[in-house]
């Protein structure tokens, strides 16, 4: 055998054990939301600190500022120095030279001067705008006005005068002088007003970088906190819910390989996909051969449509309830198996797979056929001496020199067998009902009629005991599909118990009425009644009431439980209402089917 | 009335129905003759060509129901009606014998040399 060989994983459809929670989904959402925020904020504050860099950028030309403003002072003192040495000059070409100089200088000064006074886009010199600093502006215009004017003068000056007279221009030598420390005094103002200007921006940059850094750790601490820290504790949830999974998937999987039972699991058309040990030993297939091939393969073609029939009843969501089929067992035995399919539904609530278990019942089965061979054999054998028995006591009766106490005597010989003859013909029914081998003959039968019937047959008894009996129906009752035979024995074992146990003098009350849609025949008497413990075993085999013992020892507690199979058989129900010592009503309830032509 | 002097033939093969038969239906006031088998009791049906026969089912040598096959294949002595006397009380033997053209199907034990004497009768009448 294979068996041991085929130890592999096998699948098992876990549906039904991994449990789907709305919650979790919604705490999912929310750590989702709360993520977005933070990398939104993120990105907020990336473009912020970017964003600040842009308009932060211009102030670089800080530096320019700073540079052509030195300019502008150094040009101040090569103004000074060139008037100065024009006026010092020995040859003309020197003069000349010097005043072109001093020309030179006053040009480039007064461009500085209009560069940084008005701005230029192309030089990244911004227009200035700052009040301070134009008030700056303003001393230094007029200091340098009055700077180049005492030039001008010098060079004037200088220009009509002979060479190399310095001594001549002493007064306006003092007066450039002059005018040149307060043009530079401006000019120094001006340069440390744009370094202050340059160290204020610095510094405020340096501050903003520092507030947006402090919020971007902020924003990486909330996140922290508030996504990360959960989706942590989230994850664990899962790992630990996963492992417990697991760990009942596991304990799952063992139960169903260590079960005696076959268990499959098989698609909605009944494609096998697992197949447990238990199903390897009753079927004689390993899971290897089995699996992607469909069930139907090991069911014998006598079951074979009862099968399918499930197999679309249970893929459809319906319940099917266990029932027996013949399959191929090992070797290609015959085994009965009881089955049971289940709908095995998926988290979306629709059916996606099937559970199937089979019970291998060949004993029971075996079992129950003996049984009911032996009941029909013993019965039958039993028929033959038992027609003997009762001819011969009817012969004796009959004879005319018998004497009283002998007639007597064959009389309750006569009464035994007959009771006799009633109990194997009992027996005889039960086993065959119980193994639905009994062949009925369905008819359209007026239970009216069959009522009819059977109370004047036992009209004498009634009469004997003196009881009322009284039976009432209405017109209309529609007919019932039964075998005529077998509900007559049926109604009958019911009319003869209400005789049985109603006292002489008693009433029993038969009524037949239509009642949504079925019939309803219900016999009351005043007899003995059933107590109350009695009544929920009333129709089991061989049961009797403890009263009903007393007053009747010939009982074989066979009647009620035919009358159930019989009508149980036709689709009907049985019920039976009482109180101890207050009679009993016994109620058949039959559905009125239409009727196959 | 029927004919009292009726021939009734028992094909039976136990000695005490047999016997109790016989007596009975004596009694009652039939002309009765009985054979132990199904192969004696077909001869005597072909040979005595009786008012009308009781035939058991089990029986050894040939069973009734091949005896009732024989009985109503000939023509001779087709309309000759045959009451089954059985054991089995089941409705797929009943249907069996019905079809085959026995005229009742009776379960012994649930009988009565009584009413099976009042049944021959009946059933005699409904023959002539």
């Amino acid at each position: 055998m294979t068996i041991a060989s085929s130890h592999g994983p096998r699948m098992l459809t876990t549906a039904q054990v991994i449990v789907d929670s709305p919650r979790a989904t919604r705490a999912e959402w929310h750590l989702t939301t709360r993520y977005i925020v933070a990398l939104s904020m993120i990105a907020v504050l990336a473009i912020l600190g970017y964003g600040i860099e842009r308009i932060r950028r211009p102030r670089a030309s800080d530096a320019q500022l700073i540079v052509i403003a030195a300019r502008q002072r150094m040009l101040g003192q090569q103004i000074t120095k060139a008037a100065l040495a024009s006026a010092s000059a020995t040859t003309s070409v020197q003069r000349d030279h010097y005043l072109k100089e001093l020309e030179d200088s006053r040009s480039m000064l007064q461009d500085s001067h209009e560069l940084l006074r008005f701005g230029d886009a192309q030089q990244a010199v911004p227009v200035e705008d700052d009040p301070e600093t134009l008030k700056i502006f303003d001393g230094i215009e007029r200091h340098l006005e009055a700077l180049l004017a005492e030039a001008h003068m010098l060079a004037s000056t200088v220009r009509e005068a002979p060479l190399a007279t310095p001594h001549e221009f002493e007064d306006p030598r003092a007066r450039l002088l002059a005018a040149e420390t307060q043009f530079m005094a401006s000019a120094n103002d001006l340069v440390r007003r744009y370094a202050d200007t340059a160290s204020a921006h610095v510094r405020s940059s340096d501050r903003i970088q520092l507030a947006l850094t402090v919020a971007l750790l902020g924003v990486l601490l909330l996140q922290g906190v508030f996504v990360f820290a959960p989706a942590v504790r989230k994850v664990r949830d899962a790992i630990t819910t996963l492992e417990d999974t697991q760990a009942k998937l596991a304990s799952l999987a063992a139960i169903v390989e260590s079960s005696g039972d076959a268990i499959a699991g098989t698609s909605l058309t009944g494609d096998v996909h697992s197949w447990n040990r238990g199903a390897e030993a009753m079927f004689g297939r390993t899971a290897a051969d089995m699996i992607g091939k469909n069930i139907s393969t090991i069911i014998r073609p006598q079951s074979a449509d009862a099968v399918q029939e499930s197999l679309a009843r249970v893929a459809t969501g319906d319940a099917v309830t266990p029932f027996d089929a013949v399959a191929a067992g090992a070797n290609d035995r015959r085994i009965d198996i009881s089955l049971m399919m289940s709908p095995i539904s998926s988290t979306s609530g629709a059916v996606a797979s099937l559970a199937i278990i089979g019970r291998d019942i060949t004993d029971r089965v075996q079992a129950q056929k003996m049984k009911s061979d032996f009941v029909s054999f013993v019965s039958h054998q039993l028929r033959t001496p038992l027609a003997g028995i009762k001819w011969m006591l009817e012969l004796t009766a009959e004879s005319p020199d018998l004497s009283t106490a002998a007639g007597e005597y064959v009389a309750d010989a006569r009464a035994s067998a007959d009771r006799l003859i009633h109990l194997v013909n009992d027996l005889l029914d039960v086993s065959r009902l119980e193994e639905g081998r009994l062949t009925v003959a369905l008819q359209t039968v007026q239970l009216d009629e069959v009522t009819r019937s059977l109370i004047a047959e036992l009209d004498g008894l009634v009469q004997q005991k003196s009881i009322a009996f009284a039976y009432r129906t209405q017109s209309d009752v529609p007919p019932v599909v039964v075998d005529p035979q077998l509900m007559r024995q049926a109604l009958g074992n019911l009319i003869s118990n209400a005789i049985k146990y109603t006292p002489a003098g008693g009433h029993i009350t038969l009524v037949l009425e239509r009642d949504n849609g079925s019939v309803r025949w219900g016999i009351q008497d005043s007899g003995i009644g059933i107590p109350a413990a009695s009544q929920a075993r009333l129709f089991e085999k061989f049961f009797r009431a403890d009263n009903a013992l007393v007053i009747e020892t010939e009982g074989t507690g066979l009647g009620l439980y035919l009358v159930r199979l019989i009508v149980t058989q036709f689709g009907g129900r049985i019920s039976c209402e009482s109180e101890e010592g207050h009679g009993a009503t016994f109620v058949v309830t039959l559905p009125v089917l239409e009727v196959a032509a | 009335m029927s004919n009292p002097q009726s021939r009734v033939l028992i094909i039976e093969d136990d000695r005490f129905l047999r016997r109790a038969c016989e007596t009975s239906l004596q009694k009652q006031g039939f002309a009765v003759t009985s054979a132990i088998d199904g192969e004696a009791g077909l001869a005597a049906i072909q040979r005595d060509r009786p008012d009308i026969v009781l035939l058991d089912l089990l029986m050894p040598k040939l069973p009734g129901l091949e005896v009732l096959r024989a009985v109503k294949r000939d023509a001779a002595t087709r309309a000759i009606p045959i009451v089954i006397l059985s054991n089995s009380s089941r409705i797929e033997d009943r249907k069996e014998v019905m079809a085959l053209g026995a005229v009742s199907y009776l379960v012994k034990s649930n009988l009565s040399l009584r009413e099976l004497g009042a049944r021959i009768r009946e059933l005699l009448e409904k023959v002539t």
